[in-house]
């Protein structure tokens, strides 16, 4: 059985030939499979390219990319993907919209499934998608790309413009869905802490690459935020210091256990992320999990 | 019409466009039944009118009627025949508008592709989807409004327009279905390069309009002509129903002189042509048997040049997507 969900080798994508402006560059890791991933980063980071790119919706200038161990282009029906603004053919209704899924994923389509999931949102199957609202159209892009029963699902910013209520509908029908079938679920977010309660695994891409990379309790506890006397850090990693007078505040990525004059504490996810998107030349860490296996992925 | 017997992408692209489906099908109908009535109508009055025995222009009594029926009937047939030979000459474009744009770039331009592409089928089955059933459909369409054509240029009273005119040469033969096939090639590639609704619509549309304006210029090219001199001054060397590609006079030595060359300056003719040792007019013309070869060479040409766009579309889809 196939373990890894996504490896990228490499990986990089240059839209344009005459600016060398890289959205994703060198950008090497991989994503175990049954793992609900957080893909964080700042806006225009490279997350969107490195969800179309493992579905297959662009080709990568550089490097590879391989999906369920196949390259994403023979793994699209086991893809499910919303992109961020969750296209649907508007004029469409909604029963017409599952038919549509039906049509497109001959073999897989579970249709009892997509409509449960539009029953749960109250929606009346003969509407039409121009119609409906923000939460709606999310919730039936979710069905539509559920309803294929996936083993990985790419969402890029899937709860970006929704109310609390809203958001927090959708993620638990997704995570029911997710669990009942062992799906692997990809959903990015510029919101750094959004998806903190429902990933167990998490990717920070910066700047074109992935700086941080795998489960995110062994990531968080791979740092300690340290205060104190200011004094020597080695041999731990400094990702950030500031310091008053004579006083220091850390955070350090540990080699060894901790012994100095300092109090310690576990940082939260979000002062880890910020701490690293603030120090741009702190080193990378993919932990093992996170570390792509083969040196040339298969080839998209 | 309603995609029944569809399966897969073919449903969705009929679901989707179903109104435009419908709307081209309500016109095909009219057209048909226009190419039908208009003709057997006129044809009708005209053998009516040849067994009266009424002199037309003649207002006198029981003719007046008939005669005023018949005019305004071969009127209408007239007219129709040569608006329908313009309207399966801009077919082509009407089509390339449609697929480059609703079908094709909007899909891209809006983003669904993105929805249609992460689904069970790959982005070359959605483009073959958006490529073959139109150009099935409409070459279908016009393959039949072709031959209503052809059948009400039969049907009428006498042959309107020259078998080698701009507007009936196209929508007599294969070379109109050719250029339909075209059009749907050469939207798709402008789609895909584009990406965007209404440019895609303007270079599909400006790219099928340029072919159909040149190709009616290397047309009298595509096949070879034959040459005929007369050997009487007054003689007319091509014959009946021919396609003049060239004429002129003719001297003894075989030198060919312009058509004009004893008209101009009110010279006197026979002493000019005494002086040039002129032996007759001469034209080079195709007959009306090269009809189908001309067709056939074109239509090979046009579906040549279809064959290079629709690669290059399917191509070009390769290098986007995975």
């Amino acid at each position: 059985m196939n373990d890894t969900a996504i490896e990228t080798v490499g990986l990089g994508k240059r839209y344009s030939r005459k600016r060398s402006s890289w959205a994703l560059r060198d950008c090497s890791f991989r994503l175990p499979t049954g793992r609900i991933c957080a893909l964080v980063g700042p806006n225009g980071a490279g997350k969107s390219t490195l969800l179309a790119l493992a579905a297959g919706l662009l080709r990568p200038t550089e490097g590879t990319v391989s999906v369920l161990g196949r390259t994403p282009g023979e793994a699209r029906e086991l893809i499910g993907y919303v992109a961020q603004d969750k296209p649907l053919i508007p004029q469409l209704s909604i029963a017409d919209t599952l038919r549509m899924g039906q049509e497109l994923n001959p073999g897989r389509w579970d249709m009892a499934a997509a409509e449960r999931i539009v029953a749960e949102g109250k929606l009346d199957p003969s509407e039409r998608v121009r119609s409906l609202s923000g939460g709606q159209r999310t919730r039936v892009a979710l069905a539509l790309a559920l309803g294929k029963r996936p083993e990985l699902m790419l969402l890029d910013e899937p709860m970006a413009d929704l109310d609390p209520l809203a958001r927090h509908q959708l993620m638990g029908t997704l995570m029911a869905e997710a669990a009942e079938n062992g799906t692997t679920v990809v959903m990015s977010s510029h919101v750094l802490t959004e998806l903190e309660g429902s990933c167990d695994y998490l990717l920070l891409v910066d700047g074109g690459r992935v700086r941080l990379g795998g489960e995110t309790e062994d990531i968080v506890a791979a740092h300690t935020l340290l205060t104190g006397p200011v004094a020597d850090l080695a041999p731990h990693t400094v990702i950030e210091q500031r310091t008053a007078g004579r006083g220091l505040t850390a955070l350090v990525r540990r080699d060894g256990p901790i012994e100095g004059p300092w109090e310690t504490a576990e940082p939260s996810l979000e002062e880890l992320l910020l701490a690293h998107l603030r120090s741009p030349d702190a080193p990378d860490l993919l932990t093992p999990s996170a570390e792509h296996r083969t040196d040339t992925a298969v080839r998209a | 019409m309603n995609g029944l017997a569809l399966r897969g992408p073919d449903w969705v692209a009929v679901r989707v466009h179903r109104g435009t489906l419908w709307t081209a099908a309500v016109l095909l109908v009219l057209s048909v039944a226009l190419l039908v009535a208009v003709p057997l109508w006129a044809a009708d009055l005209a053998e009516k009118y040849a067994g009266s025995s009424c002199p037309i222009r003649l207002s006198n009594g029981s003719c007046t009627d008939n005669t005023w029926f018949i005019a305004s009937s071969d009127w209408a047939y007239r007219e129709l025949m040569a608006k329908a030979g313009v309207a399966l000459l801009l077919l082509p474009v009407a089509f390339a508008l449609f697929v480059a744009g609703p079908l094709i770039a909007r899909e891209l331009e809006s983003g669904t592709y993105r929805m249609s592409w992460t689904q069970s089928v790959s982005p070359a089955r959605w483009l073959t989807t958006r490529t073959v059933l139109p150009a099935l459909a409409l070459g279908a369409g016009t393959a039949a409004l072709i031959g209503m054509y052809r059948w009400a240029r039969w049907a009428g009273p006498g042959v309107r327009g020259n078998w080698y005119a701009d507007s009936t040469f196209p929508a007599t033969g294969p070379v109109g279905v050719a250029y339909v096939l075209l059009a749907v090639a050469l939207a798709a590639l402008a789609a895909l390069l584009v990406r965007r609704t209404l440019p895609a619509m303007g270079i599909a549309g400006a790219a099928t309009s340029i072919v159909i304006w040149v190709m009616p210029h290397l047309r009298g090219h595509l096949w070879p002509t034959t040459y005929a001199a007369g050997n009487s001054p007054r003689s007319w060397p091509a014959g009946p129903n021919t396609w003049v590609q060239e004429q002129g006079l003719v001297d003894s030595s075989g030198k060919r002189l312009p058509y004009d060359l004893c008209l101009k300056g009110m010279t006197d003719e026979n002493a000019c042509w005494t002086k040039n040792h002129i032996s007759g007019p001469y034209a080079v013309f195709h007959r009306a048997s090269d009809y189908w070869p001309l067709q056939l060479v074109e239509t090979g040409i046009v579906l040549a040049l279809t064959a290079l766009a629709a690669a290059a579309a399917f191509r070009l889809l390769r290098r986007t997507a995975a």
